[in-house]
């Protein structure tokens, strides 16, 4: 009996082999014969409309199935797509709302009609992974899920990405980065695979320092900024300087401080704020850290303002012990779009997206959302070339046209040549707005962003 | 003097919440021989749960540390039951690599609770006090006050409760507390639950910073380790000690440093922690509190 049961055992260990080593032509690149698609109106609702069409479906590959997607629509098939996020490490608090951002984006992208009216898109759960905002762990991380996706609708961090970037020629894999390093504007330095949306750290803070000198009351003669270290910190800190140079501004200091949220641990920081007292000073850390360094500054009796880089607010600070600093008003963001009430088409979309699906209004969710917007510009571009194939998309994404923010980032008219986005916002904070923060400039261009020669990343 | 003043209040601060973390950690090495990995998941456990409770549904500040510092015992009971009981007898290194992913697997779910938005503790202690020219936060002295009192509980605990002393005997020879009657399992079941309710209450002093409860939260657990290298990794009152001197070096060497000592480069009060145990680890190896291992050869 007990032999009976090993030869049985071997003989279906010998099958399960030979069907895995067995010719997998079929599995390579498969052009669906005949597809009857499903084109929904981008204005959904009742005005659906089904056709059937004989014709050739796109070729396609690896991460992408005849099958419907989870709970998509039956007539479609379904792009996989995977995402190197950080649950772990420095900037896990952002992931979950970067996360929310891409489903309500690829949810609304299916809900109107899919990829080209033949795929829908799926995130795919197990093709989350997470980083630990480690470059090593990030390439480990992506070699688990790299011959189950079409792309990535995220690949966190620029260290990260940058270390994952040899693995991602290698696959022809695409990227929609959550990072907005100056260096993915340039195919030397992404290969033409990073996905950017919006303007950079670099060029944000170019603006946010012209919007200085114009804007607050006490001018901005000299300038300060504390900073992350790496590419979110660094390339944020080159614009500064560089902005600060092209108008004769004193930057009289450079703190560098770490993601630590305890107080004591920022209190270098605050000690130079405070003792240093630039006429304003920029942050470029995570809102906890800002929370710390504005409102222990504040409680020393600090009262010049600061400028934080996008990722440095969340409305929920209000409800901080720091909520009387901000409001008093000496904290202004920059960033790449609006704050969450703006009145573009895309917010538009993206309250609703977020009301429906019980998302917070965070710009977090708004990185996650505008982010998607050039893959799917890519993934229509290859659908509508007829190849879908990891090359397919590649060959999309190096020749993409324009691409439609919707309004939120200013349309980019040759993406695939010139991805470079000059054009950022500043927000106050405002409690009655649903993210804290109201636009009071934006989008704009300032002097130096438009005067600077865009010829590598900025901090070289 | 002001300068010296606030450091000093600073040091003090982040001393008591390496003490009540590292205090955690020293219960489970006397009781089990194990170094748990999986401190930060406890406090950070226990920073969203008061969290939740106290600022979330806007419950009592109290009752919602009741409740948290209930929840982080549980957490802590149900670790050692199902993942370290089984491993008993298992290579030390074993279990301490089981506790690394027991934390990691922790605060994987608590980061995705603690979500997008900021967390506060609903804490009561949100004014402050101007001390000849230093700022001292309501809540700093709140952590001072309430984590000498609980270091003070917990002595008393081993001093003079019947479970304490067998909780001291089964540390020092497990086979003659066994065999005086003492059940192991219960000892190391209740060095994981104190763990855990002590974590709890550093994650909720660590909340009523500006900066709130996020998923770095954590990683502040992690300086009590040089805390308790330095005080003795088996000692109580060493851990005490330890972190008094690693938060106090770590505040003086953020005040200081920066103008004197500049070419040490940014943010080296992150470093002399470690530096500190670097230090004494060379002078003494088993720590200021120590014990000192004999091995017969």
């Amino acid at each position: 009996m007990k032999k009976g049961f090993r030869l049985i055992a071997l003989l279906a260990a010998l099958a399960l082999v030979a069907a895995a080593c067995g010719d997998d032509d079929t599995s390579d690149t498969t052009a669906p014969p005949a597809a009857t698609t499903t084109t929904a109106a981008d204005t959904g609702g009742d005005t659906t409309t089904t056709t059937e069409e004989m014709m050739t479906g796109p070729v396609f590959d690896i991460g992408v199935t005849e099958e419907p997607c989870p709970g998509g629509s039956p007539d479609r098939g379904c792009i996989l797509l995977g995402s190197v996020t950080d649950q772990t490490g420095t900037f896990a608090a952002a992931s979950p709302g970067l996360l929310a951002g891409h489903e309500l984006f690829w949810a609304r992208v299916n809900a109107s009609g899919g990829i080209g009216g033949l795929f829908d898109v799926d995130i795919v759960d197990e093709a989350i992974v997470n980083n630990n905002y480690d470059p090593a762990t990030h390439v480990e991380a992506y070699q688990e899920i790299r011959e189950d996706v079409l792309a990535l609708a995220e690949s966190l961090g620029t260290p990260q990405s940058l270390a994952a970037l040899p693995d991602y020629i290698d696959d022809n894999m695409v990227a929609a980065p959550a990072t907005w390093w100056s260096g993915w504007n340039y195919p030397e330095s992404d290969a033409g695979l990073i996905l950017e949306a919006g303007a950079s750290y670099c060029v944000e803070a170019m603006n946010a320092v012209d919007f200085a000198l114009g804007n607050l009351p006490g001018g901005a003669a000299t300038v300060g900024i504390v900073h992350f270290p790496g590419d979110y910190g660094e390339d944020y800190l080159a614009g500064v300087k560089i902005a600060a140079e092209a108008n004769g501004l004193d930057v009289v200091f450079e703190q560098q401080t770490l993601p630590i949220s305890l107080d004591a641990a920022q209190t270098e920081a605050i000690n130079t704020v405070v003792t240093q007292a630039a006429d304003v000073t920029f942050l470029v850390m995570s809102p906890n850290e800002t929370a710390t360094i504005v409102g222990s500054a504040a409680a020393a009796g600090h009262t010049k303002p600061f400028i934080g880089a996008g990722p440095t607010w969340n409305g929920a600070l209000l409800l901080s012990p720091a909520g009387p600093a901000f409001e008093a008003g000496i904290y202004f963001n920059s960033a790449p779009w609006g704050s969450w009430a703006t009145d573009t088409p895309g917010h538009a979309a993206l309250r609703a997206s977020a009301e429906a699906g019980g998302a917070p209004a965070s710009n977090f969710v708004s990185a996650g959302w505008v982010e998607q917007y050039p893959l799917k510009a890519v993934l229509e571009a290859a659908v509508a070339a007829g190849d879908i194939t990891r090359a397919g998309v590649v060959a999309a994404a190096k020749s993409l046209g324009e691409v439609d923010f919707e309004g939120m980032v200013e349309t980019v008219a040759d993406y695939g040549a010139n991805p470079i986005v000059t054009s950022s916002y500043i927000g106050k904070v405002d409690p009655a707005a649903p993210d804290g923060l109201t636009v009071v400039a934006g989008p704009f261009t300032g002097p130096t962003a438009a005067g600077y020669s865009y010829d590598g990343p900025c901090g070289g | 003097m002001t300068q010296f003043l606030q450091a000093t209040v600073n040091g003090l601060s982040l001393a008591a919440v390496y003490a009540l973390i590292a205090i955690g950690f020293v219960v489970i090495y006397k009781s089990t021989q194990v170094l748990s990995f999986a401190q930060p998941a406890l406090v950070l456990t226990g920073a969203y749960f008061v969290s939740y409770f106290a600022f979330s549904l806007g419950w009592n500040f109290w009752l919602g540390l009741g409740l948290a510092i209930a929840i982080a015992v549980f957490l802590g009971l149900f670790v050692e039951r199902t993942a370290l009981r089984p491993m008993i007898g298992k290579p030390v290194f074993s279990v301490a690599i089981l506790t690394i992913g027991l934390d990691i697997a922790i605060r994987t779910v608590i980061n995705d609770l603690i979500g997008v938005d900021f967390r506060g503790v609903g804490s009561p202690w949100l004014g402050q006090w101007d001390w000849g020219g230093a700022v001292v936060r309501h809540a700093q002295v709140a952590t001072v006050v309430i984590t000498v009192v609980l270091v003070v509980g917990v002595v008393a605990f081993f001093r003079y409760s019947r479970l304490g002393l067998a909780m001291r005997a089964a540390a020092f020879d497990q086979e003659v507390a066994l065999a005086q009657g003492i059940s192991v399992a219960v000892v190391f079941a209740v060095a994981w639950g104190m763990a855990g309710g002590l974590a709890a209450v550093a994650g909720m002093l660590i909340g009523t910073s500006f900066a709130g409860v996020s998923a770095g939260s954590a990683f502040v657990a992690l300086k009590a380790l040089p805390a308790i290298v330095v005080g003795g990794i088996d000692s109580l009152p060493g851990a005490v000690v330890g972190s008094l001197i690693v938060g106090l070096a770590e505040a003086y060497a953020a005040t200081y440093q920066a103008g004197n000592f500049d070419f040490l480069g940014a943010n080296f009060s992150q470093v002399v922690p470690w530096l500190v145990m670097f230090i004494v680890l060379l002078v003494r190896p088993y720590g200021l509190f120590g014990t000192k291992e004999v091995e017969r050869v």
